[in-house]
């Protein structure tokens, strides 16, 4: 058989190409020798290389997707292709929810009395930060949202909560350091919920408005912007929608486009261009692509004893 | 057009295997290592590079004028890059990646790796360690349960027997 010129590369080479690859990939080739397992399964260096990296190329094009599983009584957070992403004993103290989710980087929580202290993952090698907020924020599971975005001016990892007061405090993953609480000066009344979704470089947030002058009584839904270097929110153009919102909505990023879910129906989506004024929204019929993989962006909101019935509609 | 105010300076580049290449010195130095060389005045004469061989170095070299004279438009610059390397094997890419590493090209090592990467991404373990000959030094036993422990990623691999 016919083998052609075998190329032997040197480490650093090698290890550049690696941090390239896709989890499942790496994961696969982990096979290949021992070096190889052990660069691989390497937190400190490696990981930090793959997420440098895979922020490149991911945009949601190659976004790791999460649902839970009902394991006897307790629900565990699965990772694509059944993978489990962190050892069982650490998992018993985390609340299954994925607070949100980018890069390669999930956000999770502490159970109970700890649930202010949070891990940030890498889902890649299973390398863990773990940071408490100080700030007095409030951590309910329903109404307090995250968000993971990375800022290319100080090469860190900002993870964004806001509460249901519309205050927010970001936590920069580098230097381990939290911002003051801020108010959002939403002036519109919002009802923020879901988690943030991050998209060419800026996060986004979905929330329904609560105006009095609305005509629609149940509000409006709207999508703002968060700009990771100045730590400011930007509205978005206005959704045009035909749909009648209810309780239900969330927001999620597939393959580079943004998508807004109602009800179940998918709407409008696609950010185009760089600067906020420019984007706009595309109407779109029928379902993201994949949709089962909308259903698991999705499962964070239901909690054990949940009504999962309605993830088949 | 202005008059000509002189001919570009050209410097003349040598493989390993001897070959002589002329190249446009603005084009040269997109090479931290010519062009230190040239800041250094030692780009007088032929310029030896040990560590290129001939087939690699003109296919660098095509990709240095190609590059070049493209304006500062990263959009342009970046679908240059890609289709240079689009109908590339996968040992002319380990080559280039290993003639960017030594001449200090940061650009084209960035975009080698990456589709190198992009190559790799659904090979077996087979095929990476015959490309780049690698040792597989697990047990039977140890290999097996590797793999067990990331079963999942097994799904999706390319048959073998491509190149």
């Amino acid at each position: 058989m016919e083998d052609g010129a075998k190329k032997e590369l040197p480490y650093d080479i090698m290890e550049n190409i690696l941090s390239r690859l896709p989890v499942k990939t790496l994961f696969r080739f982990k096979s290949v020798c021992k070096s190889w397992y052990a660069t691989i399964s390497d937190d400190q260096i490696f990981a930090g290389v793959h997420l440098r990296q895979s922020r490149n190329m991911s945009s949601g094009k190659r976004d790791v997707f999460f649902w839970l599983e009902k394991q006897g009584p307790d629900f565990w957070p699965i990772v694509s292709h059944q993978h489990q992403f962190l050892p069982k004993k650490i998992e018993s103290q985390l609340d299954p929810t994925v607070l949100c989710y980018s890069d390669g980087l999930a956000l999770r929580r502490y159970h109970g009395v700890d649930a202010g202290i949070y891990v940030l993952c890498n889902l890649s090698t299973g390398y863990r930060v773990k940071f408490a907020c100080p700030c007095p924020i409030h951590h309910h599971p329903h109404q307090t949202v995250y968000g993971i975005i990375y800022d290319p001016l100080i090469n860190d990892y900002k993870v964004i909560v806001i509460d249901n007061n519309m205050r927010y405090a970001v936590y920069q993953c580098r230097t381990e350091t939290w911002s003051a609480l801020q108010e959002t000066n939403f002036s519109w009344g919002p009802l923020i919920t879901g988690k943030g979704v991050s998209l060419n470089g800026d996060l986004y947030f979905i929330l329904k408005t609560l105006e009095e002058e609305e005509e629609e009584s149940r509000g409006r839904i709207k999508i703002v912007g968060f700009d990771p270097s100045r730590e400011s929110f930007v509205r978005l153009p206005e959704l045009n929608y035909t749909t009648k919102p209810d309780f239900f909505m969330f927001l999620t990023c597939l393959e580079g486009c943004m998508y807004v879910c109602i009800n179940h129906s998918c709407l409008v989506i696609k950010v185009v261009g760089g600067k906020h004024e420019e984007k706009s929204w595309r109407e779109f019929e029928g379902f993201p692509p994949l949709s089962t993989r909308r259903n698991v962006d999705t499962i964070n909101w239901y909690y054990p004893g949940g009504d999962e019935t309605e993830l088949d509609a | 057009m202005a008059a000509e105010t002189g001919t570009p300076t050209t410097l003349t580049l040598k493989s390993n295997d001897d070959e002589l290449f002329s190249v446009a010195e603005s084009a040269a130095i997109l090479s931290v290592t010519i062009r230190n060389m040239v800041e250094d005045g030692c780009a007088g004469g032929v310029i030896p590079l040990d560590n290129v061989d001939g087939k690699t170095l003109a296919s660098v070299i095509t990709y240095m004028n190609g590059i070049s004279a493209i304006p500062a438009d990263e959009e342009k610059k970046k679908s240059y890059r890609d289709k240079f390397l689009s109908d590339k094997d996968f040992e002319t890419l380990a080559d280039m990646v290993l003639a960017a590493n030594y001449l200090n090209m940061s650009c084209l090592m960035d975009a080698v790796s990456a589709k190198i990467a992009q190559v790799m991404e659904k090979k077996s373990v087979g095929w990476v360690r015959r490309k780049f000959g690698i040792e597989n030094d697990y047990t039977p036993e140890e290999e097996a349960a590797v793999k067990e422990e990331h079963k999942w990623t097994f799904e999706g691999v390319e048959t073998d027997d491509d190149n």
